[in-house]
């Protein structure tokens, strides 16, 4: 499978429409696809973003009026054969099946799940004068929501067009497995390398990593001058 | 008499539990709460004084749908569509300013917040620029969750159509929001895979 199959496949594969012959493709396609793997990240995060978009939420009494007036409006045209009583009955036993139903739902949606287990990985970095495109993982036991991430760079390396930003800060949901970052990262002027400092926190949940960054001098020397930092993770 | 009250309560009854969500999608149409409101309250009306057989009908949510896209259709044919128009209003005049810009200026913004409510204003206006078609299905699937041969019976299109339409919607608003730097995990073009293994050995970890 090449990629522009795969892509096609991506919607069908977040929706489980697949059919299993397909599927075990894509799927061998993806593990070897960095490129394939993040555009199915970012087309669930993009639904993701889709399904949170915000709509104005009506109080009861505002829909209650609503049909209050359409039921006073007009009698309905064919009053004793669309609603007999029998039927008003079983509308009753719906309501109530429903009104339990929501009652249970609530009750188990308030209970506590215990908390997720993260996983930050990445590979030691190198960057030179040209752009690099490096990959964070973030391994996530379950899903989380609205977690807070940060990144810190190096002096000396810039994500690729924006050489003020030192600090980046984001929310994000992560889902539940790998979930992938991509960064163009380039080296500017000064040839010294440091660390990355990643970042995810969601209430008590703190992990941090530290990613060694070295910094290649030349596109043609090949000399890498390693960080003097030491790596160390702190979770 | 006893009756028509009897059919008004059981209209009441049925219909209750579904008017949160079709007056959501009736937003989603219109784009305007005050439209939603008369949109929905058209359509109960209309539902109504037809005596529609609505115990009969198996799963009610997808039926009433259709009904509501219906007379949107109906309705919108001589009116301008103006949907998520009040979005971009709340603390969004930064927003307009930036229409046919690449990515924001980093120096005015050197930390570069990406705030949720950023790329819902963004997110919101990627989608009300989208072909009506393509519109349609992504408001239907991805935003009020109807599975995707729901959503294509609602629009009354086969459902391969609406897989192809939300496919082509994908593609365009996830180039919108990589124009605005705003998925930071998306910096990647589906025309150059490197289709090379992942190998984790090596990753530091924390």
């Amino acid at each position: 499978m090449n990629c522009v199959r795969s892509v096609s496949y991506l919607d069908d594969r977040i929706a489980g429409d697949l059919p299993p012959g397909a599927a075990a493709e894509l799927d061998e396609h993806l593990e070897g696809c960095a490129q394939c793997r993040a555009a199915l990240e970012e087309l669930r995060l993009l639904k993701r973003a889709l399904a949170d978009l915000p709509a104005p939420r009506p109080g009861p009494d505002v829909l209650e009026r609503m049909l209050q007036a359409a039921t006073r409006s007009a009698p309905p045209a064919r009053r004793s054969r669309a609603w007999p009583g029998w039927r008003v009955g079983l509308a009753t036993a719906a309501v109530l099946l429903l009104a339990i139903g929501f009652i249970l739902g609530r009750r188990f949606a308030t209970y506590r799940a215990p908390a997720p287990q993260i996983v930050l990985l990445a590979r030691p970095i190198t960057v030179g004068p040209s752009v690099t495109d490096i990959t964070l993982v973030f391994r996530a036991s379950d899903a989380v929501r609205k977690a807070n991430i940060s990144l810190k760079l190096p002096d000396d390396v810039q994500i690729a067009g924006r050489p003020n930003v030192r600090r980046l800060n984001w929310r994000a949901d992560l889902k539940s497995g790998a979930n992938l970052l991509q960064l163009p990262l380039q080296a500017t002027g000064a040839y010294d390398g440091g660390t990355l400092v990643v970042r995810l926190s969601q209430g008590s949940l703190v992990k941090t990593l530290e990613i060694p960054v070295a910094v290649r001098q030349a596109p043609n020397t090949g000399a890498v001058r390693t960080p003097q930092r030491s790596t160390q993770a702190i979770g | 008499m006893r009756h028509s009250r009897m059919a008004a309560d059981a209209f009441a009854e049925l219909l209750r539990p579904h008017l949160p969500a079709l007056h959501r999608l009736a937003y989603r149409f219109t784009g305007r709460e005050a439209d939603a409101e008369d949109l929905v309250q058209e359509c109960l009306t209309r539902l109504y004084a037809r005596g529609e057989r609505l115990m009969d009908i198996d799963i009610l949510r997808p039926w009433l749908a259709r009904a509501l896209y219906n007379l949107h259709v109906d309705r919108s044919r001589s009116l301008r569509r103006t949907p998520f128009g009040h979005l971009h209003q709340p603390g969004g005049q930064a927003h307009e300013e930036q229409i046919g810009e690449i990515r924001p200026d980093p120096a005015a913004d050197p930390d570069l917040v990406l705030e949720t409510d950023r790329l819902r204003g963004h997110l919101a206006q990627a989608v009300e620029q989208l072909p009506e078609d393509q519109r349609l299905v992504v408001l239907l699937h991805d935003v009020e969750g109807y599975e995707l041969r729901e959503a294509a019976s609602i629009l009354g299109i086969p459902v391969g159509t609406a897989k192809s339409r939300l496919h082509r919607a994908h593609g365009r608003l996830r180039e919108r929001l990589r124009q605005r730097n705003l998925m930071p995990a998306n910096i990647v073009s589906e025309n150059d895979c490197p289709a090379e293994p992942s190998d984790l050995t090596g990753f530091v970890q924390s």
